[in-house]
């Protein structure tokens, strides 16, 4: 057995695209079923009350890296063929700083104000509206902005590339650092809860 | 042990192993794999069968000419890409592309064809005979009129794939036969290379 499955042609485009729904479907609702369907419970994190959002996404980090990791030394998968996006440092600076506004403003991030939207919450529907002038203004202003967004390309980048580390030992460091976050983000809490 | 506990231990023991560990991939090259598989000849295909699958069109097939580039230009086998071994082991050739690999008789494509299989890609095959195997089966098939009835289905099958790649069936007669040449020398360019675009359509992020 050889993954990623589509890579090999396990299952063509349409197929793939009906497994992308289910799939989107899942993750809406465990991501409602969080309580990530809520502005108020997102936006805590801003100020240390809930770091519920943080503890969620670094363990879907640490538990797909640590999938992937032994998938491929098992033989299941061949990490070449998964898809790594290229860097852009500035650029996706710049677009990282606009998101965390956006999302310290709203109280979502895309996918939460989806969730926020479908179970019926006035300020999901407003963000949704506002995600979509954004793309709409980035895809008029981008023939301006072309040369700039991609420039300081760094290609198909990963951490352990980056630091010339073992791919196993930037695992390993970024499971300490997770557990480290969560252990922080507990104590965090536990004071600004108070 | 709370669950919590017990997840924390799960992911220190896979990480601590991951860093003992160090790289994902194992370095397990199954040479006595790769031996099998030239035994039972499984490392290529025939000239008729990359023939009737490029025909057919049903199969997204890499084809890698392994000549020189003045060989490749006066004629290549149509979709061919002009690489030396050393480009194909860096080109963007993917493990889970179907690649047919040739040369003018075979020794290059076999060479390569071991590389490739030990950089672990599956579906790699070497056309048998080379370039010239692909002359004499596709563009200049010898037709016998004193075929037997079964090999005369094949050359009907050969004639029709000569016909459609553009070569000159050879009919055996008595009057002297003419010189081997491809009729139509395919033009001076590189094959288009729509792959990486379409794949690209596909993947999204």
């Amino acid at each position: 057995m050889n993954a990623p499955f589509f890579q090999f042609g396990l299952f063509d485009v349409d197929t793939a695209l009906i497994i992308a729904f289910f799939i989107g479907i899942g993750f809406g609702f465990f991501l409602e079923q969080a309580g990530f369907g809520s502005g108020m419970k997102l936006a805590g994190q801003f100020y240390f009350r809930d770091l519920t959002v943080f503890k969620v996404m670094f363990t879907a980090i640490i538990t797909a890296m640590l999938g992937l990791f032994w998938l491929s030394w098992f033989g299941f998968l061949d990490l070449s063929l998964v898809k790594v996006l290229p860097t852009y440092f500035v650029p996706q600076l710049v677009g990282g700083l606009i998101f965390g506004l956006g999302f310290v403003m709203g109280g979502y991030c895309p996918g939460t104000c989806c969730v926020a939207a479908v179970t019926g919450k006035m300020d999901g529907w407003i963000h949704l509206l506002g995600m979509f002038a954004g793309i709409f203004f980035f895809g008029e202003i981008y023939p301006f902005i072309a040369d700039w967004y991609n420039s300081t390309s760094m290609g198909e980048t990963t951490l352990a590339s980056l630091f010339n580390l073992p791919y196993g030992v930037m695992v390993f460091m970024i499971v300490a650092v997770a557990l480290l976050g969560f252990y922080g983000a507990e104590k965090l809490e536990q004071n600004f809860s108070k | 042990m709370t669950l919590n506990k017990i997840l924390v231990s799960i992911a220190i023991i896979l990480g601590a192993g991951a860093a003992i560990i160090g790289s994902p991939t194992r370095n397990n090259d199954d040479l006595s794999q790769i031996a099998k598989m030239i035994e039972t000849e499984r490392d290529h295909i025939t000239p008729i069968e990359l023939a009737v699958t490029m025909k057919e069109g049903k199969k997204k097939i890499r084809i890698i000419d392994l000549r020189d580039s003045v060989s490749f230009y006066s004629y290549h086998i149509p979709g061919a890409r002009l690489m030396t071994l050393d480009e194909l082991l860096n080109s963007e050739v993917k493990r889970n592309e179907t690649v047919v690999l040739y040369s003018q008789g075979g020794t290059h494509a076999s060479q390569a064809w071991v590389l490739l299989r030990m950089k672990k890609f599956d579906s790699v095959f070497t056309l048998l005979g080379g370039l010239t195997g692909w002359e004499q089966e596709i563009l200049f098939p010898v037709i016998r009129p004193d075929a037997s009835d079964d090999e005369r289905k094949l050359l009907e099958r050969k004639k029709e794939l000569s016909i459609y790649f553009e070569g000159t069936p050879q009919i055996i007669s008595k009057t002297p036969m003419k010189k081997n040449q491809p009729k139509k020398i395919v033009p001076l360019q590189q094959p288009q290379n729509n792959y990486k675009e379409e794949e690209r359509l596909r993947e999204g992020c």
